[in-house]
């Protein structure tokens, strides 16, 4: 068969009417797949809400009982306490959007789409917020009577944590922009003849 | 670009070029399951690429770079399908061809399946009469190259429907 024929046997599928797309099907799966985020993002504010409040909580109550009077700790504790409040203002805000989202294939779809941007925001931020939490607790223990082993014990404690989020924050957040590099570096040596 | 503009764009773009939709997605989708995860995905995309679209080229130029960007990328996922743990009514399909069966057309799509994902773009872009410099634009490689990589598959091709 000639290159021709081909060509004329592949136009043949140019007819549009041969061709249908459900789109009760479409929303269907769109809404599918924007539940699945909504419930990944839900996971995460509700953990880091949580764990700031409590962590928090219990460091400032923790200090005013003894009367330590240690401000580095103090102020981590109120750091923790304000940055848990403000998760919880910003989902507050998250699920009022949710709540008035066009419901039509491609108003779940923006809303699919910010959901996912948010989400990368949030883990950033958090990422940052790790290292200043470290911070301040490196400085209160330093200066405090722990034993050497403590200090290693809590270091090593808050390096696998601080790595363990990076990991998820690229393993989950920035495994797309990977697939673009690997894609590109395909088409290059594909193309090296 | 308001919101309202995009998705009138964005629907007038599924109904007028579903074709070039359809014929990336049987190329690079061998399943039905398979061929609606990768229409949504690209009809995600196309969505998303409306207000990045600065009419420098036509349209079917603009959706052929967007869909076999999606199509490559999807195809080199471990894992094709949806996320298994999102429960997705599948009984009903989003793409629904009403296509009389073609023997030679279905030899064509088998064919084309058998290329790797960069010889199967040009393919389709060879077959829809895009020419060596739009090919060279949507792709990213030169017009020389472009020329060489053609050659082969037309080669190949005729060669293989000789045999068959």
């Amino acid at each position: 068969m000639e290159f021709k024929e081909m060509k004329k046997i592949w136009d043949t599928q140019n007819d549009e009417a041969l061709y249908v797309i459900n789109e009760d099907a479409l929303h269907r799966r769109i809404k599918a797949k924007k539940m699945g985020t909504k419930r990944k993002t839900s996971f995460s504010e509700v953990i880091l809400i949580v764990s700031n409040l409590c962590a928090g909580g219990v460091v400032i109550i923790s200090h005013l009982l003894k009367n330590s009077g240690n401000v580095a700790a103090l102020s981590m504790g109120a750091m923790m306490m304000i940055v848990g409040a403000y998760i919880l203002f910003m989902r507050s805000q998250r699920i009022k959007r949710d709540q008035q989202t066009d419901v039509s294939i491609l108003g779940d779809l923006e809303n699919a789409i910010e959901n996912i941007n948010y989400r990368i925001k949030l883990s950033q931020s958090m990422i940052w917020f790790c290292l200043i939490v470290i911070a301040f607790t490196m400085y209160t223990v330093l200066n405090s009577d722990k034993s050497l082993l403590n200090i290693i014990l809590i270091s090593g404690f808050f390096i696998i944590g601080f790595f363990m989020s990076r990991w998820e924050h690229k393993r989950f957040n920035l495994g797309k922009k990977k697939q673009l590099l690997d894609l590109k570096e395909k088409l290059i040596n594909e193309f090296e003849m | 670009m308001t919101e309202n503009e995009i998705n009138h764009i964005f629907q007038t773009w599924l109904k007028q070029h579903k074709a070039l939709l359809f014929k990336i997605v049987r190329s690079y989708a061998f399943n039905e399951e398979d061929r609606d995860d990768l229409f949504q995905e690209i009809a995600i995309q196309v969505w998303r690429s409306v207000t990045s679209f600065k009419q420098q080229s036509a349209v079917t130029t603009w959706l052929y770079r967007v869909a076999l960007n999606t199509a490559i990328k999807w195809t080199t996922k471990e894992r094709k399908h949806q996320d298994r743990h999102e429960s997705i009514d599948v009984s009903q399909h989003i793409i629904e061809s009403h296509q009389p069966p073609d023997d030679r057309l279905a030899w064509l799509y088998e064919e084309i399946a058998q290329l790797n994902e960069v010889d199967r773009s040009l393919t389709l872009l060879l077959l829809d009469g895009f020419s060596y410099k739009e090919m060279s634009k949507i792709l990213g490689i030169s017009e020389s190259n472009v020329g060489v990589k053609i050659n082969r598959i037309k080669k190949h091709l005729t060669t293989k429907s000789e045999k068959s």
